[in-house]
């Protein structure tokens, strides 16, 4: 997938399965969540395909959020700041959206194995300039 | 005394947490301690400006508010030595500078901590003291 606004070049190439990202901080997550934030703003086409979620801080947000997710159509999903929110539930929730063809990014989960059981593989996000922002990610167990 | 604290239930008491760095991180003076210093460094590839600007490692000047979570964890961490800081969020290059700092308290509510660095600071976990944070390792 890619996806230009102005000067701002991003691609996404994923695999459609979920994605887990490094354990290191300043590695340019929130800086995608920002510019694909900025993208959809722009483009209402896309905005009906993607949920963003960069916090949820209360059980209202939790459930309107899970809602969305049961309520599905999304191509893209992407949580930013996952370890502060993410439960088991949510993440069942995300496992069957991704199961059924939508593409799950989950930009800040360092505690993936407290849900799975699993220890991630780390991926990196190549952070190359201000204007182009590439993520290569994978999962793989 | 580096005092670690692992799930909600060890929490102290008496002291008061700081939960969410992103709202925390206003509060910090960025004063251009040698820590500060390193931390923008080391973690963002960046350099300190002043007090309201960071340079990235593009060259762009950023308010501090841009920078990454984990660094402003570790900011806090020194700002606020007599405060609980959540460190959930705090990614493992950004974490080791803790072994920089002479007291502070981290909480991790649910991260399979991996602390394999040494400092001459006492450490406690969970309240229990060590002689050093290296020792933790083998009770994580």
């Amino acid at each position: 997938m890619k996806y230009t606004i102005g000067t701002k070049t991003l691609t996404i190439n994923l695999p459609k399965d979920i994605n887990v990202t490094t354990r290191n901080s300043a590695q340019g997550k929130t800086y995608v969540y920002k510019l694909l934030s900025g993208l959809l703003e722009s483009n209402s086409e896309y905005k009906k395909q993607v949920l963003l979620v960069n916090n949820i801080s209360s059980k209202e947000e939790y459930a309107s959020v899970l809602s969305a997710l049961e309520k599905g159509g999304y191509s893209l999903v992407v949580f930013d700041r996952a370890d502060r929110y993410m439960t088991s539930e949510l993440m069942g929730c995300l496992l069957k959206i991704q199961g059924e063809g939508s593409a799950v990014v989950l930009l800040d989960l360092k505690n993936w194995n407290s849900y799975l059981g699993l220890y991630p593989s780390i991926y990196e996000i190549q952070l190359n300039s201000p204007k182009e922002v590439v993520l290569n990610v994978a999962y793989d167990f | 005394m580096i005092n670690i604290y692992l799930y909600k239930e060890n929490l102290p008491k008496n002291l008061e947490l700081i939960d969410d760095p992103e709202k925390a991180i206003l509060a910090v003076p960025m004063v251009g301690s040698d820590f500060q210093k390193l931390i923008i460094k080391e973690v963002e590839q960046g350099e300190y400006k002043d007090d309201t600007v960071f340079k990235d490692r593009f060259g762009n000047c950023l308010y501090y508010s841009d920078l990454s979570t984990g660094s402003k964890i570790m900011l806090l961490l020194e700002a606020f030595p007599k405060r609980v800081i959540n460190c959930d969020e705090a990614g493992d290059n950004a974490f080791r500078y803790i072994t920089r700092l002479r007291e502070c308290n981290a909480y991790f509510s649910v991260r399979s901590a991996l602390i394999d660095y040494e400092s001459d600071v006492p450490a406690s976990l969970n309240g229990v003291g060590y002689v050093s944070i290296g020792d933790i390792n083998c009770f994580l």
